[in-house]
């Protein structure tokens, strides 16, 4: 066997309070397509970064062509022959093809820049490759699946042997999957190695040739894909970790408060995120949509409380028509909603804790009276929630951000839940926080649930998932791809539609075992 | 009125006084374009063309050489340069807040180098001090050509400049691998960063050449037009200059035909009101702004902003 | 939770409060420690200097009535653009809104001459803040319905408002009787009587003194008021007092901006207005999340914010001048942004930072009597200040701070781990 073009021995990576990669062995052949499979947070991409110069690892070797290799930036990375094609391709929009191509080198007739010249090369070039670009259209005249070429261009330009592709199907349409696919595997014949990135198995038995499974930053094993199965990767990607415990109380379900009859939305980039979806959630329920990020998920939780228009369909809160009203509306039909981004859109991080926690309720009587503020009910009410939901901070006027996650994470629960929702919307509510954080909002979720309210969980945890819901939905591409009943849910069934493999012959349609007792 | 307007627009001086207006403004705004395509705001201009205006006087007077004022305002309008660089690019504060800072930090910088300079026996003067002035130079054969001579080929060193100035940006912009550099840093400064390009090092360089132009700007006023000083002599073309870049929408030939607006309307201001008649010659000075603001509604003019312009660049770290 | 770490989270919540009043005043301490070497170089002496900067600006009755002259138009101007900012909306324009302002008061004072103070004064003052609104609300409703930079609209809209102002002063006002500078009797004509504010009996561009029933009281014509004189009138103090020509120039507007800062402060921090404000500027996302319409907020702040700046025209000419000239009020509107910077952008700040370059403007006179450092060194002390004020808020020091720590707990780690090691080894021997 000839030497690996690029072999990690025992890369070790950490962040202040967390191990983000940890004997991590890794060894790509030439000319192959390797996989790097795992979930969201598996440390995929902080151990691309470690080998593309924007970290450095703080322990193991990196061997590049048999030779151990130092890499503190980026250009070290390119001038060894590393290309890489981030997910949010690093493309200058105004600028042409060719300008992006080039841009950073020196040309032949340094300092000058023969535009025509160049067009020609990079035009003959893109040729070779079997790719059809026009060098001198401006970025932003592409479509998505051209420029990730260009951006495969930018690489093979700078003489890259091993190309990394970062989720590089994220952003495609099907046909423009196929494409890539046909594009990369050209190129390996060409005597190209690549590391595809990726937690979609489909496409990892489709295209590469051996994959490597990382699993909490480790590596869980490096297998062939012939010798493979998807039901087997699934399995080594989810892993059987022992379930989260939470108490929750058998209930009937009540009345239906959320009623979603076939919506759909686009997403920021105006292609549809959110494809003909109906559902159901009841009073003392708790839905889970499970599914892979960026398959609708957030464009869905968005839609059902207003914030995002939908473009089809019908939504319905306590059978009072809701479709594309405003958040403000929305708000009070009596839906609360934990966001998924805490820093950027849950949280006002240079607003007191006491500002925060009015956020949702600091129009109303008798938080205010004509416009301005009552300090004594203001205080009574901050009170009242900090100690309702523990938040552990010095004093209500400090600032949001001087708080740990998780005592951010609550003042969000005190500002959603304190009013006694109808319905919750909690999107990724336990992202980022640590063990004891995570089981209290859940208990507290589930406390909600009790009291009556119907609950939308969205997360990507499946372990979340399957510990709290009632019935679980999977997202996939925008669709519901079956909903199963939460109890003794199969995990790899679940896993397998996650990834688009498997959908229920009836689709959206709820199985007879599953129906709420 | 209607005479005295024909004779004011039948009069080749006007037509060369345009040119003459125009080219303080050109400078500033031509040499900051660079550093504008960067990604920099650059409304410390003002600021840089009045350390051009003094120090035009200093190296004049000092010297008695009206070019050797030409280099001084050169290295102070760099100097200012470098300084708005440390707040704007190295430390990343607010580039309009800092500019503003700046603008008033050389109003006074400005009035007592000048006095510190000229001070006699520990006194200041009061009188108008007068130092060398670049003389007018006419081009050989070209200045002879009846209408385009006197209008284009008869003047001061540094209009020169300016005319040579537009193109050669519009070169480096789009045909140097540089000026690719510094479109990219504007638009996509992680993209720049992600190939390899120092996007500190490239804002920076733009900056020295933002602030040579806009202190040889400041030069054409003092040590050109007028050959003495007064204080906060540069009156705000700085944020004229500025907006002449954003009428211009970014692009070398659109900046300069702004300039040209702009200056076109203050020479004919000039001219009315000495024709002393009742004529509202403000709405004639208020025109290329009305003129910007229209252009800056309509849907055309958003779209040419650079990306990045005004952002401080960090890296994304871990 | 142990005491030490109660202890680290009482600090950490001290410095975050303490941090928003400590980077001005360093910033400032530390502008004044750098133009003193600038006046070493000019050869006087710094603490001199300072003293009769000081002397200048609160030493006499007049020196603190000048003061106040220079403090108040900062303090509405400082207020717009402090407002503005909270709400994430840069008004670059106050310097506008500011003549537009003065031309409106001045409107009112002159149409209508006859009516009482009592009602002349607010309604001038009611007109400035109107001029001030309509001048922002162009940049306001390009900046929150269509998401045009506003810091380029309203600079603009700088110019187009003094280009204005220069021309509406040019332009003879027409009063039945009154004869112009030439001794012609000047025809009645709409833009004459409506328009045109210029006084014709002048040759220079100057608009007519208004009467004196527009005039902001003083505290001299509180001190004569009836009432008054009978209470205090046998006292050698009043007696005194009264004597002093400058009560006549220290009049109502100063306490107007004390009492509009005031009003600021409970609509930022006490009402649902302000605080949806400050939400759209903190971070406009996170608003709409929480139910606030986003562009509706901009706009009311925004235009809020242009009565501000509106009213310090208005101030100005009830107050100070009582007519305008060209140039009446030298860059008053721009250094609203250094003021609200320094002042930390809170309207108590924005108050305090006006007073402070009030003070250095009115001191400096004096100081270039004394020590014949020009008055332009002020210009010096206040750019330094906020330079460094920006410096200061720009850099994260608590962040500097905590990555240090990481790093040397993370260098006492290795260490500790090593020396492990090493022990390991030493025991095998």
């Amino acid at each position: 066997m000839t030497e690996p073009i690029l072999r990690l021995e025992n890369v070790r990576k950490t962040f202040p309070g967390v191990i983000a990669n940890d004997q991590v062995y890794l060894d790509i052949r030439v000319g192959e397509i390797h996989a790097l499979l795992g979930e969201n947070g598996a440390g995929k991409s902080t151990l691309m970064n470690c080998l593309y110069g924007v970290y450095r690892p703080d322990g193991g070797k990196i061997f590049w062509k048999g030779k151990e290799v130092d890499i503190y930036q980026a250009r070290d990375a390119i001038a060894l022959g590393i290309g890489m094609v981030h997910q949010h391709f690093k493309l200058v929009p105004p600028l042409t093809v060719t300008e992006n191509v080039v841009l950073g080198l020196p040309s032949k007739r340094e300092p000058f820049l023969d535009v025509k010249t160049l067009d020609k090369e990079i035009g003959e070039i893109a040729k070779r490759y079997g790719f059809d670009i026009d060098p001198t259209a401006q970025i932003w005249q592409l479509p998505v699946g051209v420029q990730q070429r260009v951006e495969i261009l930018k690489a093979l330009y700078r003489k890259a042997e091993l190309l990394i592709l970062d989720e590089p199907t994220a952003v495609l349409t099907p046909q423009e999957v196929e494409e890539l696919f046909s594009v990369l595997k050209n190129l390996t014949k060409m005597g190209l190695s690549i590391i595809f990135i990726t937690h979609k198995l489909e496409e990892v038995m489709a295209v590469c040739d051996r994959v490597t499974v990382l699993r909490l930053g480790k590596v869980i094993d490096t297998v062939n894909t012939s010798d493979t199965s998807t039901r087997e990767l699934a399995k080594m990607m989810v892993g059987r970790e022992v379930f989260m415990t939470v108490n929750k109380p058998e209930l009937v379900p009540g009345e239906v408060v959320l009623k979603l009859n076939a919506v759909s939305a686009l997403d920021n980039r105006g292609l549809k995120a959110v494809n003909d979806i109906s559902l159901e959630v009841r009073r003392n329920e708790i839905l889970g949509i499970a599914g892979v990020d960026g398959n609708g998920q957030t464009e869905l939780a968005e839609v059902v409380t207003g914030l995002r228009p939908a473009t089809g369909g019908k939504v319905e809160i306590l059978g009072k028509e809701a479709t594309n009203r405003s958040p403000l509306e929305i708000m009070e039909m009596g839906v609360a909603y934990i966001p998924p981004d805490r820093q950027h859109t849950g949280l006002l991080m240079d607003f007191s804790i006491t500002e925060n926690l009015i956020g949702k309720s600091y129009y109303e009587e008798p938080i205010s009276k004509k416009g301005v503020f009552q300090k004594d009910a203001v205080n009574t009410f901050t009170e009242k929630a900090i100690k309702d939901y523990d938040v552990r901070t010095p004093g209500p006027e400090l600032k949001a951000k001087s708080l740990s996650g998780g005592n951010q994470q609550k003042v969000v629960l005190a500002r959603e839940l304190s009013s006694n929702p109808d319905l919750l919307v909690a999107a990724q509510p336990v992202r980022g926080l640590d063990v004891g954080a995570t089981e209290y909002v859940h208990d507290r979720m589930v406390e909600a649930r009790s009291k009556g309210a119907a609950i939308l969980l969205i997360s990507t945890e499946l372990e979340e998932i399957l510990s709290l819901s009632d019935r679980i939905a999977v997202m996939f591409e925008g669709k519901i791809m079956g909903i199963l009943p939460g109890k003794n849910a199969d995990i790899h069934e679940i896993g397998a539609m996650m990834a688009g493999v498997h959908q229920t012959e009836s689709g959206t349609v709820v199985r007879e075992a599953e129906k709420p007792l | 009125m209607f005479e005295g307007f024909s004779s004011i627009i039948l009069n080749i001086d006007f037509y060369a006084a345009i040119v003459r207006m125009s080219t303080p403004l050109l400078l500033g705004a031509i040499g900051s374009l660079m550093a504008e395509r960067a990604g920099i705001v650059t409304f410390s201009m003002e600021s840089m063309m009045l350390m051009g205006t003094v120090g035009g006087i200093i190296g004049s007077g000092l010297m008695n050489n009206a070019w050797a004022g030409v280099g001084l305002a050169i290295i102070f309008g760099v100097l200012i340069g470098l300084i708005y660089g440390i707040w704007a690019v190295s430390i990343g504060s607010h580039q309009i807040v800092t500019s503003v800072g700046l603008n008033l930090g050389s109003l006074g910088i400005t009035s007592i180098l000048y006095a510190l300079t000229f001070m006699k026996g520990g006194e200041v003067v009061e009188e108008i001090i007068k130092v060398p002035t670049l003389p007018i130079t006419k081009i050989p054969l070209l200045g002879d050509i009846p209408f385009i001579g006197p209008v284009f080929f008869n003047h001061y060193p540094l209009v020169y400049v300016g005319y040579l100035l537009v193109p050669m940006v519009w070169y480096i912009l789009y045909k140097t691998t540089w000026g690719l550099k510094v479109r990219a840093v504007g638009e996509h400064p992680h993209a720049a960063d992600t190939v390899g390009i120092s996007v500190i090092k490239v804002r920076y360089q733009t900056l020295i050449l933002s602030g040579a132009f806009s202190g040889l700007a400041g030069a054409f006023l003092s040590i050109c037009m007028l050959g003495s000083f007064q204080e906060n002599m540069t009156a705000g073309r700085g944020f004229i200059a500025y907006t002449a870049i954003v009428f211009g929408k970014w692009q070398p030939i659109g900046v300069a035909l702004g300039t040209l607006l702009f200056g076109a309307a203050d020479a004919l201001q000039l001219r009315i009101q000495a024709m002393n008649e009742n004529i509202p010659y403000q709405f004639l000075i208020m025109l290329p702004y009305v003129v910007t603001m229209i252009a800056l509604i309509s849907v055309v003019g958003r779209a040419s902003w650079p990306a990045a312009s005004g952002l401080p660049f960090k890296r994304e770290e871990g | 939770m142990n005491k030490e770490s109660k202890i680290k989270e009482i600090w950490t919540a001290y410095l975050d409060k303490s941090f928003s009043i400590t980077v001005p005043l360093a910033a400032i301490l530390l502008a004044f420690l750098v133009s003193g070497i600038i006046m070493l170089i000019w050869g006087a002496n710094p603490l001199e200097a300072y003293e009769a900067l000081f002397a200048g600006a609160f030493g006499s009755p007049n020196a603190f009535a000048t003061t106040l002259e220079r403090t108040t138009p900062l303090i509405f101007t400082g207020l717009a653009v402090t407002l503005g900012y909270r709400c994430g909306f840069f008004n670059v324009g106050a310097e506008g809104q500011l003549y537009m302002g003065a031309i409106a008061a001045i409107w009112v004072g002159i149409m209508l001459p006859n009516l009482t103070g009592w009602i002349l004064i607010p309604l001038a003052a009611l007109a400035s803040a109107f001029m001030g609104v309509l001048w922002i609300s162009i940049p306001a409703f390009l900046k929150a319905k269509r998401g045009i930079n506003e810091v380029l609209t309203t600079l603009l809209m700088n110019y187009i408002a003094i280009q204005y102002f220069e021309w509406e002063i040019r332009v003879d006002h027409f009063k039945e009787g009154v004869l112009d500078y030439y001794g012609n009797v000047p025809e009645w004509g709409f833009l004459n009587y409506f328009i045109g504010l210029k006084d014709p009996t002048q040759p220079y561009p100057k608009t007519p003194l208004l009467t004196d029933n527009t005039f902001m009281p003083s505290l001299k014509r509180l001190m004569e008021l009836p009432f008054v004189e009978n209470l205090f009138g046998n006292m050698v103090w009043y007696q005194e007092f009264v004597k002093v020509p400058a009560i006549g120039r220290m009049t109502l507007t100063p306490v107007l901006g004390l009492i509009t800062a005031g009003l600021l402060f409970f609509l930022l921090f006490r009402t649902v207005t302000g605080y949806k404000a400050r939400a759209v500027g903190i971070n406009p996302a996170a608003a709409k999340f929480m139910g606030i319409n986003v562009p509706n907020t901009l706009l009311t702040t925004a235009l809020i914010s242009g009565a501000l700046g509106g009213l310090a025209g208005g101030m100005e000419v009830l107050g100070t001048q009582h007519r305008v000239i060209p140039n009446f009020l030298v860059s008053a509107g721009f250094d609203g942004i250094p003021v609200a910077l320094i002042g930390g952008l809170h309207p108590f700040g924005a108050l305090l930072s006006a007073v402070f370059f009030g003070a250095l403007r009115a001191g400096s006179n004096r100081m270039q009597v004394v020590t014949t450092i020009p008055v332009a060194v002020v210009y010096i002390i206040q750019a330094l200040a906020i330079l460094f004020a920006i410096a200061g808020t720009t850099i994260d020091f608590q962040a500097i701070l905590k990555k240090n720590r990481l790093k040397r707990a993370a260098a006492k780690k290795a260490a500790l781990e090593a020396a492990h090691a090493g022990e390991g080894e030493a025991s095998r021997v």
